[in-house]
């Protein structure tokens, strides 16, 4: 049981982590930077790494922690959402819809913005669909909600695996990456940690409700929680969060799976910790993940979405097994 | 009165649970609910618990209706204990009873000392003092719906609305279980609703019953009047005799 000044510790030492995380993301890469470099670089100092901290790898380190934590968030609101361990922010359709809009961009030939704006349009799209379909005669139980998304998603995954056949040879590459999770074509990184403050403010002052949500709903009602406001304010807050995650740098796997059990694992399943724990150790993970995903095979960049699993499914599974012997 | 419920009409699917029924439960009552699998009487006591709209009737908890308490208000003033114990997500049993706590913390309060004492108490109640840091998970059957009868008290309404809250009890349980509620009833001015399956246990803990047949008929009163031979006979659809010098548990 979590108290509220161990909850302020624990977010600290995820904090300073955070940091360090970011500061290993612009040192490390194919020219070292060092440290101090890195700190006169950010104070404005017009050194010669200005360029390569500033310009290249800061705002990509910044795009990648504001989907680490995004994707994190939105894993553990869906978990509460559907009272499922297994729930993941793919899991109700909106990286499917995504990813239709941006392999249909990519096979229209568009570049740059455009990608992001169609899979963003998709994925609100699929939000919106799975929505009036789960809530079509008003009731809308986790089940109904979960089939529904999850045939959504498999209705995605078929038109871009149609997407994928049709598409000529030269863009098939672009297409996988996007499909793996990709952060090398994220610039633009406001918008998204906007997004990432916006979710987790809205979210934070219903923790204590989300806690009695995830014991379930009709006895969260009976303690005087308004569930179904709550019910569609998570799914929303989730859904946007993932749409801005997956809009920004694809459909990033594991993250949004893994990260909320493994700081669950370790601080217990009090939303009032666990939501802003996840958002900074999601982004930190994700951000040394991309480090590691341009840095081991330079000059050739892996898809990070490939180093999330690889790193995240063992340490999961370590942890799993720890607990299950305590 | 602190529940009142007038010409209450409930149905579930095509079933009818009961048609224009009145209730009058004053502080230290205690209702028994008795009735056949199916009968509707879970339907009935969501009702009762606002978690669900009856067809026709209204109901209110010390003079008003839900609408008028509002959903945290009335989570003040009574509690429902429902059938279902899942967690999906592991916790400890003092946080599963802190969970009662919530309708009397701010948006933004943690649970207090105070809280964590009135939790625990409510764990002594029910026998379970020294089990806090057990995983919910861990627990038995019969201590995980002791546990969830000591969420309820933690919660501290007026109104306890209880459905089959001896499922999964041993008999010791049971009856200190029942004890529990009957003192508290008369020393704390609480009253009680139960869902029950022993019509001796009703007679013995209980001072009014409501019969549901099933077909939409009830009959309420007080225990002496209601519990007869050929109420039950006809309510179960089994023939019952009374008979005296049986050995039941003191």
């Amino acid at each position: 049981m979590p108290t509220r000044r161990r909850a302020l510790l624990v977010l600290a030492l995820l904090a300073a982590a955070s940091l360090a995380s970011l500061a290993v993301a612009l040192a490390v890469g194919s020219v070292p930077v060092a440290l101090g470099d890195v700190l006169d670089a950010l104070a404005g100092a017009d050194t010669p790494a200005r360029q390569i901290v500033v310009d290249l790898r800061l705002p990509r380190a910044l795009a990648g922690f504001a989907c680490g934590g995004l994707l994190a968030l939105a894993g553990a609101l869906m978990q509460v959402l559907l009272r499922n361990p297994l729930a993941d922010p793919y899991v109700l359709g909106i990286s499917g819809g995504a990813g239709v809009g941006a392999l249909g961009a990519m096979l229209l030939g568009l570049a740059g913005i455009a990608i992001a704006g169609f899979s963003f349009v998709g994925a609100l799209a699929a939000m919106l669909l799975v929505f009036g379909l789960a809530h079509g005669d008003g009731s809308w139980t986790q089940t109904r909600l979960l089939l529904t998304g999850v045939v959504v998603a498999a209705g995605c995954g078929a038109v871009v695996a149609l997407i994928l056949t049709v598409a000529p040879e030269q863009k098939i590459h672009g297409m996988l990456f996007w499909l793996m999770g990709d952060l090398s074509q994220a610039t633009t990184v406001a918008p998204t940690l906007t997004v990432l403050a916006i979710t987790l403010a809205v979210a934070l002052p219903f923790a204590r409700e989300l806690n009695l949500l995830a014991r379930g709903a009709e006895q969260a009602l009976a303690l005087g929680v308004a569930v179904s406001t709550l019910r569609r304010l998570v799914y929303f807050v989730a859904a946007l969060a993932t749409a801005a995650a997956v809009t920004t740098a694809g459909s990033i796997g594991f993250i949004g799976l893994i990260v909320p059990h493994l700081v669950r694992l370790i601080i217990g399943n009090d939303q009032r910790l666990l939501l802003p724990a996840v958002v900074l150790a999601g982004g930190s993970l994700l951000v040394l993940a991309d480090t590691l995903a341009r840095t081991v095979v330079a000059p050739t960049q892996l898809p990070v979405g490939v180093l999330t699993a690889l790193i995240g499914v063992p340490v999961f599974l370590y942890l799993l097994s720890r607990s299950a012997k305590a | 009165m602190i529940l009142q419920a007038r010409a209450l009409t409930v149905s579930i699917g095509p079933h009818r649970v009961c048609d224009g029924l009145d209730l009058n439960l004053a502080a230290g009552s205690r209702l028994a609910i008795l009735g056949r699998n199916g009968a509707g009487k879970s339907t009935l006591l969501a009702t009762l618990a606002g978690l669900r709209e009856p067809d026709a009737g209204d109901i209110q908890l010390d003079g008003r209706t839900y609408e008028e308490l509002g959903i945290k208000a009335a989570a003040r003033l009574r509690g429902w204990l429902g059938q279902e114990r899942g967690d999906p997500f592991a916790s400890t049993v003092l946080e599963t009873v802190l969970t009662g706590r919530h309708p009397h913390l701010d948006r933004w309060a943690w649970e207090s000392a105070n809280d964590k004492d009135i939790a625990r108490a409510a764990l002594a109640a029910l026998g379970l003092a020294g089990m806090e840091d057990r995983a919910i998970q861990t627990l038995s059957g019969g201590e995980r719906q002791r546990a969830a009868i000591a969420t309820l008290l933690a919660q501290q309404p007026r109104l306890y609305l209880l459905d089959e809250p001896l499922a999964h009890l041993d008999l010791n349980h049971q009856i200190t279980t029942l004890e529990l509620f009957a003192r508290r009833a008369q020393a704390e001015g609480i009253a009680c609703v139960m869902v029950l399956h022993d019509p001796n246990l009703a007679l013995r803990f209980c001072d009014r019953a409501l019969l549901l047949f099933g077909d939409g008929t009830h009959v309420e009163g007080p225990v002496a009047e209601v519990l007869n031979a050929a109420q039950l006979s006809q309510l179960y659809g089994h023939p019952l005799r009374r008979v005296e010098n049986v050995f039941i548990p003191e």
